[in-house]
């Protein structure tokens, strides 16, 4: 087998983060996740601002501890524990209950909006002959 | 979102695993009231996806049949004319609004293409590339005059996708397959075989699950060589599964509870199902019933309770649940009948495997993913890194 190029192993790993959950990636980079490999992963704070001019900020308090969103303006906390659905950039949703990470949409209808999907193969007809 | 409109089941082909078999030489098509009610049905429900959900879906509306192309050049005027009567114009503008039409390919007229290329239509041809099985109702072959017609799209530029249905003709020329595929260079969907209707005339096109999941893996294995071109459905959306699972990071799940429908079919008459011919896709009639009650009613509570009962039975034990969205089981009309997700649960291990004996997974992966997902936040979210 040849090896793969290390320009191939992006190609699939960028193509994979982008039908990622949001909330799933942001908490990735946040925690300090168990990643295979021998990495040393250091906990990171991000800020996020949504299409409306809010400021997301999700952090975690030690290393192992759950991601943690807050609303944030110039640097102070307004809300430390959101709840809502926040559009980013790019179409994503993240949703936050709580101050939690719960969910969000990568693009949607992404996956298959540049492919011929179209045809249809029900079965079931199949099932009531039989 | 794709909205499969069944304009007729007319058809000029005869391809021995058509699951509109019994219904190709009905001519009735779908008339422009009920066009005007499914139209306005889209844009509600877009309307009511963003309201509820918080999100812009796309609009692909899905010419589908039977076989389109039969239809008069006067007959898509007219439902073109509809469509910028009842969606927004921005929709149309930015091209939220897209039309694609799925054709056999076999007899196109220029007025047609002139037409699809004046409106942008995008276009999935289906192609086995392999005799014997797509033939005319005379019982002819039909390769040679499709390829020809796909010459003639690619010299007008006009896009197309491939769908080729992988069933006892092609499963053994699956190399010879991969080879077309790769000179047209255009998106594919590799299609299992199908269940359908029993008058369907199956010799020659009968084969065993294990034996098209096989064609896959060679298919794969030629594509990836071949450096991943051209995309390929579903070998792709496997690759990304495996490499979330390996990244421990996950999709959103599929929930039609959140609207979330890759695809709803409407019928000649209006009827919305989520795939034809399923008893219990069955969700109520477009031209009675607006579109905000059916899916707050009794039908569409059902087909979300009965598919969450498949998905819990089947993805339950899935070590992939979580990287895979579980809409492999909405999408495959099988996953019904066999009570199983037929095609990506056998994939999704042996690509697995093979990306590893590819030495995908090496000890560089870590440390690639973990760079690329800081800055895939960092650039595609906008967010600042600290």
């Amino acid at each position: 087998m040849p090896e793969p190029k290390r320009s191939d192993v992006e190609k699939v790993v960028g193509n994979a983060l982008e039908f990622a959950s949001p909330a799933s990636v942001i908490a990735a980079v946040v925690e300090d996740r168990d990643w295979e490999g021998p990495v040393t992963i250091h906990p990171s704070v991000i800020t996020l601002k949504t299409v409306d001019g809010q400021q997301l900020r999700i952090s975690t308090l030690s290393s192992k501890s759950s991601s943690k969103a807050e609303l944030v303006s110039g640097g102070k906390t307004v809300d430390a524990t959101p709840s809502g659905t926040f559009k980013l950039a790019s179409g994503k949703t993240l949703t936050v209950k709580d101050g939690r990470l719960t969910g969000g949409t990568a693009a949607a209808g992404e996956e298959t909006r540049a492919w011929a999907v179209f045809a249809l193969m029900p079965a079931d007809r199949a099932i009531a002959e039989r | 979102m794709q909205w499969v409109i069944k304009t007729t089941k007319l058809c000029n082909l005869r391809c021995k695993y058509c699951y509109e078999w019994d219904h190709l030489a009905d001519p009735k098509r779908m008339s422009f009231d009920v066009w005007r009610h499914a139209l306005v049905a889209i844009r509600e429900y877009t309307e009511l996806t963003a309201e509820r959900c918080g999100y812009q879906i796309p609009v692909d509306i899905i010419w589908h049949g039977g076989e389109p192309t039969l239809l008069p050049r006067p007959y898509f005027e007219h439902v073109v004319d509809l469509q910028q009567e009842t969606f927004p114009h921005d929709w149309i503008e930015q091209r939220r609004v897209r039309n694609c039409l799925q054709t056999n390919l076999f007899a196109i007229r220029d007025e047609l293409i002139d037409f699809f290329d004046e409106h942008d239509f995008e276009l999935g041809i289906s192609v086995d590339f392999s005799p014997g099985v797509r033939v005319t109702a005379g019982g002819q072959p039909t390769e040679r005059a499709v390829r020809e017609n796909m010459r003639r799209l690619e010299d007008r530029r006009v896009p197309f996708s491939i769908i080729t249905v992988l069933a006892g003709h092609t499963v053994p020329q699956i190399e010879r397959v991969f080879a077309e595929v790769s000179e047209w260079n255009t998106p594919v969907r590799l299609l299992p075989l199908f269940g359908g209707p029993s008058a369907r005339p199956m010799e020659g096109v009968a084969i065993e699950q294990s034996d098209i999941l096989a064609a896959m893996m060679t298919f794969f294995d030629l594509w990836m060589d071949a450096g991943m071109e051209p995309r390929v459905d579903p070998l792709e959306s496997c690759i990304r599964t495996v490499v979330l699972n390996r990244m421990n990071l996950i999709r959103p799940t599929q929930d039609r509870a959140l609207l979330g429908n890759d695809v709803l079919v409407i019928d000649r008459d209006g009827t919305l199902s989520c795939d034809a011919y399923r008893e219990q896709g069955v969700l109520g009639n477009l031209t009675q019933t607006p579109i905000a009650e059916i899916i707050d009613g009794a039908a569409y509570r059902h087909l979300i309770d009965e598919e969450t009962r498949l998905k819990s039975a089947i993805c339950g034990a899935c070590r992939f649940r979580g990287p895979c969205d579980t809409n492999p089981i909405a999408r495959n009309f099988d996953s019904h009948v066999v009570q199983d997700c037929p095609t990506e649960k056998y994939l999704l291990p042996m690509i697995e495997e093979r990306l590893e004996a590819r030495g995908y997974f090496d000890d560089e992966f870590a440390a690639t993913a973990r760079a690329l997902t800081e800055a895939f936040v960092a650039d595609v979210y906008e967010a600042a890194v600290a």
